[in-house]
């Protein structure tokens, strides 16, 4: 199967380029699999993640790991479905939105009184049921 | 219009279950401070649900240059959508009938629109001898990212005609007949003739105009011409609708059609019998109205299993036939009805030409043993139109040549 390649390559060179000397490194050629298929493309995403969480990469530095690798899967999946330029500068002007965001909890984190990790987790849970409900609306294809 | 409810796809579903794994697995390995690295998931869902959950706002219709085209010729079909909405990728897919040919474009479009926006979108089909009906286009919009998706089916019904291809061809019967007719074309009214019938002499009365003055000078007295009414004969074309003969149909009633249009020239009035399962029969009648008639029934005849052409000539001749009618027969005779037929026309005392569109000369012989299969057929073909040629005069159309070809071979042009 020939893959449809055009704009994925540069993410996964920037993604290659930015876990290098990071653990993530080595799984890299794994991801190679997000040029043919978005499942498992997204089924190394996933376990990628979860190795930057486990290796305590955060900060801007682990975003950038993160949106850099989804970036890659998604802009594949774009490829390989042969969408418009518009359509890559969207998801580009989407995830270039998380680091503000990012930037904002981080400064508004020591101004907002602290509260109970466990009320954290119960809030940004309840947020994403209510985005995964919002999405699940209707009828799935 | 079908209204359908956006669908998430299969792909947000796979996307969610990796943020929830992601989630959990925080949770779990008391990494909870690391949560902030579901953002950039957590964004893509946003801006799919916030700025392209889509609606479908949009008029289509399709426009068809004509009705009725030739058989082989190139139609350009368009399709006009107005958005009402911004639609960044709406895929556009068409019910293009499959029996056609597509020469340029495809019937699928992907296209971006913005609010008011109007695009015409074309593509070229081959049209085919035949009905061909176009139902319904659907529209189908996914986000930019692919998690959710819409379609919609509109009814847009178009119809064009495939009407067969004809050419000029030579009158093979002579159009003298017993129907009484004035002028070129036959009408109710009968006048004086045109066509000369004697010399007599003058009577008190007769017009100038028909003073025959060489004749008058040798006999020593006035001489008159004296003409009579054009007389035609009733042409029926009679089509065997083999379903063994399907390969060579289309030639089979290109053959008629250039025929009807030929017995329009020649002003003598024809009837039709299609012998399909149930049989078409256009009573015998003149005139263009007539023929677009005979025209659109050939348009739309295709061959039969059940074919019992035969029994319904016979029955036909009984009940509809004119007595001396001049019949073109139109039959591969690849079927012992087909011949049968003929010898049922020939026993009732109708002058036949049979057009016998070869059936075999379509088939290219890959191989020595096909093409001595090939040649063997040709053989059986030849010994049997030579023995039916008792029954009526028969025209062996090697459908890779003229048809005007093959008749002049036989009437000796």
């Amino acid at each position: 199967m020939k893959p449809e390649i055009k704009v994925s390559p540069l993410f996964f060179a920037l993604f290659l380029f930015l876990s290098y000397g990071t653990p993530l490194f080595r799984t890299s050629p794994i991801a190679l699999v997000g040029f043919f298929s978005y499942f498992f493309g997204l089924l190394y995403f996933t376990g990628a993640v979860i190795l930057v969480m486990y290796y305590k990469m955060g900060g801007y530095f682990g975003l950038l790991l993160v949106s850099t690798l989804l970036l890659f899967i998604e802009s594949a999946d774009m490829d390989r479905n042969r969408a418009p330029w518009e359509h890559y500068l969207v998801l580009i002007l989407t995830i270039i939105m998380v680091f503000p965001t990012y930037a904002l909890i981080k400064n508004l984190a020591p101004i907002i009184p602290p509260m109970e990790v466990t009320l954290i987790a119960s809030l940004i849970l309840l947020v994403l049921y209510g985005i995964s409900r919002i999405i699940g609306m209707g009828k799935t294809k | 219009m079908n209204m359908e409810e956006p669908t998430t796809t299969g792909k947000a579903v796979l996307l969610i279950i990796s943020l929830w794994v992601i989630v959990l697995f925080a949770f779990f390995s008391l990494r909870w401070e690391m949560i902030y690295l579901v953002l950039p998931m957590v964004w893509l869902f946003l801006t799919a649900v916030t700025f392209f959950k889509p609606s479908l706002e949009i008029d289509v219709e399709r426009v068809i240059p004509h009705e009725r085209i030739l058989e082989g010729e190139i139609v350009e079909i368009k399709i006009r959508v107005k958005s009402k909405e911004r639609i960044p990728s709406l895929r556009l897919i068409e019910d293009i009938p499959e029996e056609l040919e597509i020469i340029e474009g495809k019937g699928e479009f992907l296209i971006s629109l913005t609010p008011g926006e109007e695009r015409e979108l074309t593509y070229k089909v081959r049209m085919k001898r035949g009905i061909h009906k176009w139902e319904w286009i659907k529209a189908e919009y996914q986000d930019p990212f692919g998690f959710f998706f819409i379609e919609r089916t509109f009814d847009v019904f178009s119809e064009i005609v495939g009407v067969p291809k004809i050419e000029d061809v030579i009158t093979p019967y002579s159009t003298k007949g017993t129907k009484v007719t004035a002028g070129p074309l036959p009408s109710p009214r009968v006048g004086e003739g045109v066509e000369f019938h004697a010399i007599r002499e003058y009577q008190p009365g007769d017009p100038f105009k028909i003073i025959n003055w060489k004749a008058s000078a040798k006999m020593g007295k006035i001489m008159s011409n004296e003409y009579e009414s054009e007389r035609k004969v009733d042409v029926v074309l009679i089509i065997d609708a083999a379903y063994k003969g399907r390969e060579i149909f289309d030639y089979t009633v290109r053959a008629a059609a250039s025929f009807i249009l030929d017995c329009l020239k020649n002003g003598t009035s024809f009837g039709l019998l299609i012998s399909e399962e149930v049989p078409m029969w256009i009573r015998i009648d003149y005139g263009k109205r007539h023929f677009f008639k005979c025209i659109d029934f050939l348009s739309l005849a295709k061959p039969d299993k059940n074919n019992m052409i035969a029994y319904q000539v016979e029955h036909i001749i009984k009940t509809r036939f004119p007595a001396r009618a001049q019949i073109l027969y139109f039959s591969p005779f690849l079927t012992e009805e087909g011949i049968d037929a003929l010898k049922t026309l020939y026993r009732y005392g109708y002058n036949v030409i049979a057009i016998s569109p070869n059936p075999y000369s379509t088939i290219e012989a890959k191989t020595r043993e096909e093409e001595l299969a090939k040649k063997l057929l040709m053989l059986e073909r030849k010994a049997l139109l030579s023995r039916l040629s008792s029954y009526g005069l028969i025209i062996d159309w090697d459908v890779e040549k003229p048809l005007n070809s093959a008749v002049a071979e036989v009437i000796r042009l």
